[in-house]
Parts: structure tokens; C-alpha cells; sequence
């Protein structure tokens, strides 16, 4: 009898001692696997990612300066042979590369998987209706794309089984002018915070003091600028994408989430009554619609057609239907033109 | 003893079980030596007279018939240590064949539960492609697949209790994947995209990230088992043998000494001894390397197929999910796709070590094809930017509206479960077979490692029986 009770006391003592091993294994685990979602559950870990490194200075000072717009913008107007708007024009359809969950900006109907909506989608929109004449509509054709696809396929046309134009809240900067042509800025996004509505981080710097754990996709510029001395304290919290992000602050694993204005209005539409986005806002993010780097033509042509897109209201009108209630009032950008055309 | 009191209060009813003397016994009997009840050894033992004992013994080994009688010991203690080394050996092998065995079965158990979870994954990922309108058959999948694994996690925490600690925490993982399993499926019924963001987190983050690799280190822990028990398995042989070699050289040497001495070639007792030895160690040599070959084919067939199987089925059911999670992320899925091709190929090598172990893998690969042009098809519309007819093709059912005709007929979910219905029965045979043909060796060593205790007794008793009929010639 005594026999059995030390045997069982023993088991225990040593079962406890292996609880303990495997409890200070999995830490130490956490501790040097840098997992890029905080362990706050014990068992819940994250696959590691690299730490994020700090943002690149710019190398010019025009990436929002577009080309000149042409005169013409609609109805019967003739545009120059070998132009792009007239290849569009003769096939009927224009094909734009959008993104298909990003709320808001351009996401698919989860209920009619054909149909699109969102701000980049009405100004795509709006362009084909442009380009189409009393005659003969040109429709438009919406393709789900990656952000890395965005360059590639631009520039290999849907000829070579790419699109006429990207839609894709894609930031103009200098490094991409090399590769691609824009459009003038059609929105100016800036990075900013979303938090729980029971958040006691009023403000960044309410976060930085409190060592906030802030959610971003991996590689991302919003991420990247948080590696600065001012940030110090903040916890960089790297995944996929942002839902995800959305997905971990309701669940309390991340304190705030970070990235462009737009994207955290669409955050915010899907949980609105929990959340709220901070108003301080660090870094701008111009948006340009981007085409075939050897089609400045139709960046001209498409620059009319925004021109036209914000002085008949168009472009306030969809801004206070997607960002009016998170984002607050805005005025629509002012274009930039100039830019040299290249010479083919 | 004061301890001992200290327990017995306030637990009246034991108490009163046990007589008040009991535990004060119970307490000296593990230091005390009880005297032994009378019997010719003890008795010696307790007249210890060692100036009588010492002149019995020298007038006992003196001359020939000390001589013989020092032959007689040493041919019964070799005769008896080769009963005690031969059923030591047998009872050694069986039990690390058991021992292996049991690993095998935890291996291939934790294996299952892998296969149930990438399963349960497999239906909740093609069910969310369908939106809020989840197809009711792969609710039902999902929910029988996650109730079977959860109900071999505990199964194999009572099978390996040293493996308990990690399936502890593999179960706090599956809660944290159900957790957020259904968070996805409430958001995708609202139709807001933060549904993907919970299953990503469940599918890959919890479920692939952390749940399989943790389950795949108890297959690893269990696979170094299973290496010790071979180990074990084998040094059974070399004790054996080397039993046989001390007792059969002093049995055959005594028998020589003994023929020189008496010029007589043969002594009957002896000679019994010596067949008793022999067929003793016969029917050992002979169980011990049948065992030992049986013990390595199932490892490199049965068991090696088994294994090989059930990594294929899990890899299957995991591509099917990843096949799923590709169109759920819209274009921003190119890392599962990644992770598609590995699991296609890991699919594909694991039949071929099957076939290799042994399997008939049957229709397997021809099936493997199929759903491998069907997934190029959902690729290449998906990529073409048509993602709605990827998503039919990757979710439709027999008896819904017809597929779009550039699929070809092709139907992810039909050829998938043409390619499980492959696999299926053949892993169950090659299972069921890995565990009779372990089961088998333990009868036999068992009654051959009694039957060696048994006949070198026997031996002992032979051998004693005719050194004493030589030693009376003597008187």
C-alpha cells in the first residue's frame, strides 16, 4: 500500500517536473523563434518572420507628377492610331487588375462572386464608361490580382495575358516610375492606427508608451515605418494580411493595427461598433492607377478622365459612401502634371 | 509511524478494515529477514560451523570422487544457466517486440489524428468557398473528422503516457484551431472578408504552423522508440548465444574429461543432457532469427507501407484544403499553391515507398493524375482570372447545376474522394496486417523461452544423475 502511494506520488512529481520542462521549452521556443504573434495564449505561437527593416529614403521629389491630360475625354472623340484607348476601344472591353478583398477599396460581392465594389472600382468604372461611344460600350472586366502581380502584368497587356490598367491602391514612389506608367494621384492615403473601441491608446503616442503590439502584413511599407527611433516600444506584429490583423485585435492578441487610411476604413466597416481609427496619421501614400510603362498615352488619357471624375463630384460622392463615416471629411487630391513623356 | 497514524485519522472506515497490527508489520517486513521455513539449505545455512563445514567440503572434493562431484556441479550450474539464459533471452525479445509494437501503434495512431485534422481542414476550406450556404455534408464531415481526432489524442495519450505532455498541448491547439474554425464560419456567413482572416489564422497559422509539426515530433519520439526496441530486439541474440557457448562448452568439455577418465565413451545422464541442451537451444537458435526476421520484415513492409500511407493520405487531404484556401484568398493565395505542390509531391513519393514496401497501391496513382489535372484546371482559371468557374470547379457535388464546359467534367471533390477511395483499403489492410505479423513472434517466444527453462532443468537433472552413477563405482 505505502508502495503504491509513493510509486503514485513519485509519477506525479515527475509528470509535474515534465509539465514544467515542456512549459519553459515552449518560452524559450516563443523567445527565440521571434514568432510574429505574441504568445499570449500558451499555446498560441506564430510562424516566425523576419523583422521587418526600416523604410528606404525617396530618390526624387515627383513621383505624384503625371503627364499632361489630353483635351478630349468622352463620347466620339478620336484618339491617335496605335494608342492604347483606341486598342481598348475596338475590343470592347477593358480589363483592370483589382484586388478582390481589399473592403472597400475593391472587393468581390460575397454574394454574386461576379461583381465588384469599392472606390477603385467605381473610378475603373468610370473610366471605361469613358471610353465608351453612343455606339458601342466598352465593358469592363475586373481581375483579382496580387500586389506583386501589379507591374508584370501591366506591362504585358491583355495581349500577353495581362490588363490595360491596375486599380489596386497601388502607391505611386520613384522606384516604380522606372517600371510603370501613372495616372496623376486620384486618392492620397495616409498611414494610421486602428484600435479597439476599449482601447486606453488614445493616440500613438498613447501607443508607443504603452509597448503596443501593432499588426501589419508582412514587408509592408506601414510596417516598415514603424522601425524608427520614435516608434521605439512598439511591437511589430507581422502577418499575412490585414484581416488577419482584424481577426487577432478582435481576439486581443494585437493591440492596434496599422496600414493605409482606406484599407483601415475597411477594417473598420467589418467590425464597426468594436473599433475605431486613431486620428493621428505618419507617412502619405499617393494612389495612382498604373498602365503599360510604354503607354504614356493612356496615363494622359485616364488623367482626363480623373480630371473630368472630381470636377463633376464623382470622386466625393464615392469617398463619403466608402470612407466618409471611419476616415472623417476629405477633399479630393489636387493633379499634378508635367511629366516628360518618354520617348518610345 | 507517526506518518502512518497521521493517515489513519479520519479515514474511520479503512481503519477499521485493517487490523490494528497490520501496518506496524507492513513496516518491518521490508527491512526484517524472515527465517526461512525449515528446508536442507537453511538448515545448513544456520549451523555455521565453519571449521566442520570446511573439513566436509575439503574431504568431499578430494581425490576422483571430489573430482566428479565438482564435475557434477559445474555441468548442472551450466545446464541451468543456459535455462536461465535462454528463457531470459526469448522473454527479452518478446517483450521488446512489444515494446516496438506499441510505438508502431502510437506512430500509426498519431498519424490518424494528423489525418483527421488536415480532413476536418479539407471540408471546412471547401465548404467556406461556398460562402454562407455551407453544403451540410461537409459541416458533417468537418465535425466528425475533428471529434475522431480529438478522440485519438486522448487514445494515445493513454497508450504512451510519455508522450502526454506534447498531446496535452495538442489538444489546447485544437481547441485554438475549432476556436477559430468558427469564427471564420460566422463572419462568412455575414459575408465580410474578416472571415479568411480567422481561417487563415485556424488553417495555417494554428493548424500547419504549429498543430502537425507538434504531432509530428511524437511520431519522431515514437520512431526512436521503436529504433531502441529493434536495438533491445536484437541484443537477445548475443546473450543467447553466448549462453549456448558457456554451458555447451562445459557440458562437451566435461563429457571429454569424463570419457578420458573412465575409458568409457559415453555417459548415458550426460548424453541426456546434452540432447536436452541441444534441443533447447535449437528450438532457440530457431525461434530467435524467425522472430528476428519476421520483426524486420514487417518493419521494412507492413509497417513501412502503413506509415507511407497514411503520410500520403494526410498529405492529400492537406493539398485539398490548400487547394481551397488558394481560391478562398482571391488571387493572394500563391504561397498555398506553394505548398500544394509540395504536398502533391510528397503524395507521390509516399506511394512509391508503399509500393516499394510491398502495397499494392491499386488505382492510388492513376487517381493521384486525375485530381492533379483537375487542380490544373482550377489553377488555370483562377489564374486566367476566372475565379468564379475555379470555385465551381474546386467545390462541386453531384446534383448540382452543371459544371462550365470548359472544365471538361472535371470535379475537384470527385476526384479527390475517387483518390481517398484508392487509398482507403489499402491502408487499412497493410494496417491490420503490420499488427498481426507483430503479434505473431510473442506466442512462440513465450513457449520457447518456458520450454528452455523446462529442459535445462532437465539437463541439470540428467547430467547430475550420471556424473553420481560414475561417482558410485567410486564407493
Amino acid at each position: 500500500m505505502t508502495t503504491t502511494r509513493t510509486t503514485t506520488r513519485t509519477a506525479r512529481r515527475r509528470a509535474a517536473v515534465l509539465t514544467a520542462l515542456a512549459a519553459a521549452g515552449a518560452l524559450a521556443l516563443a523567445a527565440c523563434g521571434a514568432p510574429s504573434i505574441p504568445a499570449d495564449t500558451p499555446a498560441f505561437t506564430a510562424s516566425p518572420a523576419a523583422a521587418p527593416t526600416a523604410l528606404a529614403k525617396p530618390t526624387c521629389t515627383d513621383a505624384t507628377t503625371s503627364y499632361d491630360p489630353l483635351p478630349a475625354t468622352s463620347g466620339n472623340a478620336a484618339f491617335p492610331g496605335g494608342s492604347l484607348q483606341t486598342a481598348i476601344r475596338d475590343r470592347g472591353r477593358l480589363v483592370v487588375g483589382v484586388s478582390g478583398d481589399s473592403f472597400l477599396l475593391g472587393s468581390r460581392d460575397p454574394r454574386r462572386p461576379t461583381v465588384f465594389n469599392g472606390f477603385d472600382i467605381d473610378l475603373a468604372r468610370a473610366v471605361a464608361k469613358a471610353l465608351s461611344t453612343p455606339g458601342s460600350d466598352v465593358k469592363v472586366q475586373f481581375r483579382v490580382i496580387t500586389a506583386a502581380q501589379r507591374i508584370p502584368l501591366v506591362n504585358a497587356g491583355v495581349d500577353g495575358g495581362g490588363v490595360d490598367l491596375v486599380a489596386r491602391n497601388m502607391t505611386m514612389n520613384c522606384d516604380r516610375w522606372d517600371q510603370v506608367g501613372f495616372s496623376a494621384v486620384y486618392f492620397v492615403a495616409k498611414q494610421r492606427f486602428l484600435v479597439r473601441t476599449d482601447s486606453p491608446s488614445k493616440s500613438l503616442p498613447d501607443l508607443v508608451a504603452a509597448q503596443a503590439r501593432v499588426c501589419a502584413p508582412a514587408g509592408s511599407t506601414s510596417i516598415q515605418r514603424m522601425v524608427d527611433p520614435q516608434y521605439a516600444g512598439i511591437v511589430p506584429v507581422q502577418v499575412d494580411q490585414h484581416t488577419t490583423c482584424l481577426a487577432l485585435l478582435q481576439q486581443g492578441r494585437v493591440d492596434a493595427i496599422t496600414g493605409d487610411s482606406t484599407v483601415l476604413a475597411g477594417l473598420n466597416a467589418q467590425d464597426p461598433d468594436y473599433t475605431k481609427v486613431l486620428d493621428d496619421e505618419i507617412g502619405e501614400e499617393p494612389y495612382g492607377l498604373a498602365v503599360d510603362k510604354d503607354h504614356p498615352e493612356f496615363a494622359q488619357y485616364v488623367n482626363a478622365v480623373l480630371k473630368q471624375y472630381i470636377a463633376s463630384g464623382q470622386w466625393q460622392a464615392s469617398y463619403d459612401k466608402y470612407f466618409a463615416k471611419a476616415l472623417g471629411a476629405e477633399q479630393p487630391p489636387t493633379p499634378q502634371y508635367g511629366r516628360e513623356i518618354p520617348a518610345s | 509511524m507517526s506518518q502512518t497514524k497521521a493517515r489513519g485519522k479520519g479515514k474511520g472506515q479503512s481503519r477499521g478494515r485493517t487490523p490494528s497490527g497490520r501496518p506496524a508489520a507492513a513496516g518491518a517486513s521490508a527491512v526484517q529477514v524472515l527465517p526461512a521455513p525449515g528446508g536442507p539449505q537453511s538448515a545448513t545455512l544456520a549451523v555455521p560451523d565453519i571449521s566442520t563445514v570446511g573439513s566436509r567440503l575439503a574431504g568431499l572434493l578430494s581425490g576422483s570422487p571430489g573430482r566428479l562431484r565438482i564435475a557434477a556441479a559445474v555441468s548442472a550450474l551450466a545446464c541451468l544457466l543456459l535455462a536461465v539464459v535462454g528463457a531470459a533471452a526469448m522473454q527479452y525479445r518478446a517483450n521488446a517486440l512489444e515494446e516496438a509494437r506499441s510505438h508502431i501503434a502510437q506512430v500509426v495512431r498519431v498519424q490518424k489524428a494528423q489525418a483527421d485534422l488536415v480532413r476536418a481542414d479539407a471540408a471546412v476550406t471547401n465548404g467556406f468557398l461556398a460562402g454562407g450556404l455551407e453544403p451540410a455534408a461537409l459541416t458533417a464531415d468537418y465535425d466528425g473528422a475533428v471529434a475522431e481526432a480529438a478522440r485519438l489524442l486522448v487514445d494515445a495519450s493513454a497508450a504512451q503516457p510519455d508522450d502526454a505532455a506534447k498531446l496535452a498541448q495538442a489538444n489546447q491547439l485544437l481547441a485554438d484551431y475549432t476556436r477559430q474554425i468558427a469564427q471564420a464560419r460566422d463572419n462568412n456567413r455575414l459575408g465580410v472578408p474578416l472571415g479568411s482572416g480567422y481561417l487563415v489564422l485556424g488553417s495555417q497559422t494554428v493548424l500547419r504552423d504549429q498543430l502537425l509539426p507538434l504531432l509530428g515530433g511524437v511520431v519522431t519520439d515514437n520512431g526512436t522508440k521503436i529504433d531502441d526496441a529493434y536495438s533491445a530486439s536484437s541484443a537477445a541474440t548475443w546473450w543467447f548465444t553466448l549462453g549456448v557457448l558457456v554451458s555447451g562448452g562445459v557440458l562437451v568439455g566435461t563429457q571429454v574429461w569424463l570419457a578420458r577418465r573412465s575409458h568409457r565413451v559415453l555417459n548415458v545422464g550426460l548424453v541426456a543432457a546434452s540432447a536436452a541442451a541441444l534441443l533447447a537451444i535449437g528450438s532457440g537458435a530457431v525461434v530467435l532469427s524467425s522472430t528476428g526476421r519476421t520483426a524486420q520484415d514487417v518493419r521494412v513492409t507492413s509497417y513501412a507501407a502503413t506509415s507511407a500511407l497514411t503520410t500520403a493520405r494526410a498529405a492529400a487531404y492537406s493539398a485539398k484544403g490548400l487547394e481551397s484556401l488558394t481560391l478562398v484568398k482571391q488571387g493572394g493565395g500563391a504561397a498555398y499553391e506553394t505548398q500544394w505542390k509540395a504536398q502533391a509531391k510528397v503524395i507521390g513519393e509516399a506511394l512509391d515507398t508503399a509500393r516499394l514496401s510491398g502495397a499494392d497501391v491499386g488505382a492510388a496513382p492513376a487517381a493521384l493524375e486525375a485530381w492533379t489535372a483537375t487542380h490544373q484546371t482550377i489553377r488555370s482559371f483562377d489564374d486566367g482570372g476566372d475565379w468564379p468557374s475555379a470555385v465551381k470547379v474546386a467545390t462541386w457535388v453531384e446534383g448540382e447545376p452543371a459544371l462550365p464546359a470548359t472544365a471538361k467534367g472535371q470535379a475537384s471533390n470527385v476526384q479527390f474522394a475517387a483518390l481517398v477511395a484508392a487509398l482507403d483499403p489499402v491502408l487499412d489492410a497493410q494496417a491490420a496486417k503490420a499488427s498481426t505479423d507483430l503479434a505473431t513472434p510473442w506466442g512462440a517466444l513465450q513457449f520457447v523461452g518456458w520450454g528452455t527453462l523446462v529442459l535445462g532443468i532437465l539437463a541439470a537433472i540428467a547430467a547430475v544423475g550420471g556424473i553420481s552413477q560414475r561417482l558410485g563405482e567410486y564407493r
